[in-house]
């Protein structure tokens, strides 16, 4: 595990980072005044998606989530300065951030737990994942890597839909793989 | 009066020796006037054969193998000569033809005019043709005809072999009818390694060009699948269907299917609630900056901490 202000590794329990001393609580403090609200899966903090752009991106976002129980997607776009960092905003949001996805996700595992929040700096120009404990078993890094560079160059062009369309598909795909994968503990609901 | 008795016989003996005598001295006359005309016939200088007109005439319908326009054999060696090219015939597929020269005849054509006017003579015709010069059978030299091919398979050392052992065989004899007759023969024997060469130009009725296994091969699969595909048409539409719809089935089922990840208990860590992982952060500022450097970034970074 790693600390997501400091990168430092940290212990699966530590209640603060022992490196940086990084809690929620602390991170809390710069992201206090940005709204919270993700609706239907989408929080444009930064303004980039138009009507069209953001009725295809939700319809992308609701399909998975069906087809996935438990789990709840959002993607954030944001403008982060000085301090903020995608690290630290992707771990407050995911902890903070306020669903409403007008009854899409399906009992089964407390909401919070399966949340998956891409996060897009438009200022900074970087994307990152955040997760919930549900996954943590099931995404390494070097998943996330390729999860993240299906999307890299519709992102580079500056065609933001597509870049999140991508990366979303490509997620999908993998859990779809670990749930296979894992079939011992999965059930599948037809 | 015995005088008188002998005289009637005697005139009668007399009679009969003198009507004897001339039909001898009458048949001795008819003789010496034969011979005589025909030391005159033989005297006289003969017109020389027009050979292009006999031989290479263009509209020359050849029936049997021996073609002697100038009467070289009489009736009893043509029957023989012909009887050994009738026998060839039966068992070859390359008839043997025979022209029959004098000993010292030339043909007052071209090579290349003699190939023309053969093959206008024997179209369609396989033959192995042979000009002997009857009574010189080393200058005898044959040529072998082929319908399938478009020139005269002359320039062959091995048909040029045959024909020059047969005529060698042949010049031992004295007589020159006898060495015809070894030359046919001969050059019969000799000639049987040609079919065996010329197989695949040389189609008949009876046995048709082989043709090269692998087509066969492939002949004969494509008429199995044919086969297959009318006795099991139903069949294999059906299963063609089964698999469609198989398919159509995986993906749908892909599609709608609903998974639940298993919960797995997970520590509570950084004062978090829901989850404190985020990913390695991927730019996108600058082109330049590849997906591979930031993966290798990414590692050594990973490598840093362990």
């Amino acid at each position: 595990m790693k600390c997501p202000e400091c990168l430092e590794r940290i212990h699966d329990r530590a209640e603060e980072c022992p490196h940086c001393g990084m809690t929620l609580e602390r991170v809390h403090s710069l992201y206090q005044d940005i709204d919270t609200q993700i609706q239907d899966g989408i929080q444009d903090v930064a303004g980039v998606l138009n009507h069209n752009s953001r009725q295809q991106l939700r319809q992308v976002i609701q399909s998975t989530m069906k087809q996935f129980v438990g789990v709840n997607l959002a993607v954030s776009f944001i403008s982060l300065k000085n301090e903020q960092t995608i690290e630290t905003y992707g771990f407050w949001l995911l902890n903070q951030g306020k669903f409403n996805n007008n009854g899409i996700i399906q009992s089964g595992h407390e909401e919070g737990q399966g949340r998956v929040i891409l996060v897009v700096d438009i200022e900074n120009k970087k994307t990152a994942l955040s997760y919930g404990y549900l996954l943590d078993k099931y995404i390494r890094e070097k998943e996330n890597f390729h999860v993240l560079s299906a999307g890299h160059a519709s992102l580079l062009e500056g065609d933001l839909l597509q870049g999140c369309s991508s990366i979303i598909s490509t997620l999908k795909s993998h859990l779809i793989k670990v749930v296979t994968r894992a079939k011992k503990g999965a059930k599948v609901i037809k | 009066m015995k005088l008188n008795f002998l005289q009637p016989l005697f005139i009668l003996v007399t009679v009969l020796y003198l009507s004897k005598a001339t039909v001898a001295q009458n048949n001795e006359q008819q003789n010496a006037d034969q011979s005589s005309a025909q030391l005159a016939k033989e005297a006289q200088p003969s017109t020389p054969p027009n050979i292009p007109n006999l031989y290479f005439n263009t509209r020359l319908d050849i029936a049997d193998g021996l073609h002697d326009p100038q009467g070289i054999l009489n009736e009893e060696q043509s029957k023989i000569i012909l009887n050994l090219i009738t026998n060839h015939s039966e068992k070859s597929k390359i008839p043997i033809m025979l022209f029959l020269f004098k000993q010292n005849q030339e043909i007052p054509l071209t090579e290349s005019t003699i190939h023309t006017r053969l093959n206008k003579i024997f179209v369609d015709k396989d033959q192995l043709l042979v000009f002997y010069y009857y009574g010189n059978a080393l200058k005898s030299n044959g040529h072998l005809l082929l319908k399938d091919e478009d020139e005269l398979l002359t320039n062959n050392w091995e048909i040029d072999e045959m024909f020059l052992k047969s005529a060698r065989d042949a010049s031992v004899l004295s007589d020159n009818f006898d060495q015809l007759e070894s030359y046919v023969r001969e050059l019969s024997k000799r000639s049987f390694w040609i079919e065996s060469k010329f197989t695949k130009i040389l189609p008949t009725e009876e046995t048709p060009i082989e043709q090269p296994s692998v087509k066969k091969k492939t002949d004969t699969k494509l008429k199995y699948i044919q086969t297959l595909l009318n006795e099991y048409f139903l069949s294999i539409l059906a299963g063609f269907i089964v698999i469609i719809v198989g398919i159509w089935y995986y993906l749908w089922n892909r599609k709608w299917r609903k998974y639940v990840l298993p919960l797995k208990e997970m520590p509570r860590r950084l004062g978090a609630e829901y989850g404190a992982t985020i990913s390695t952060p991927l730019e996108f500022s600058d082109v330049k900056v590849s997906l591979s450097d930031q993966r290798s970034k990414a590692r050594s970074k990973d490598l840093e901490d362990i």
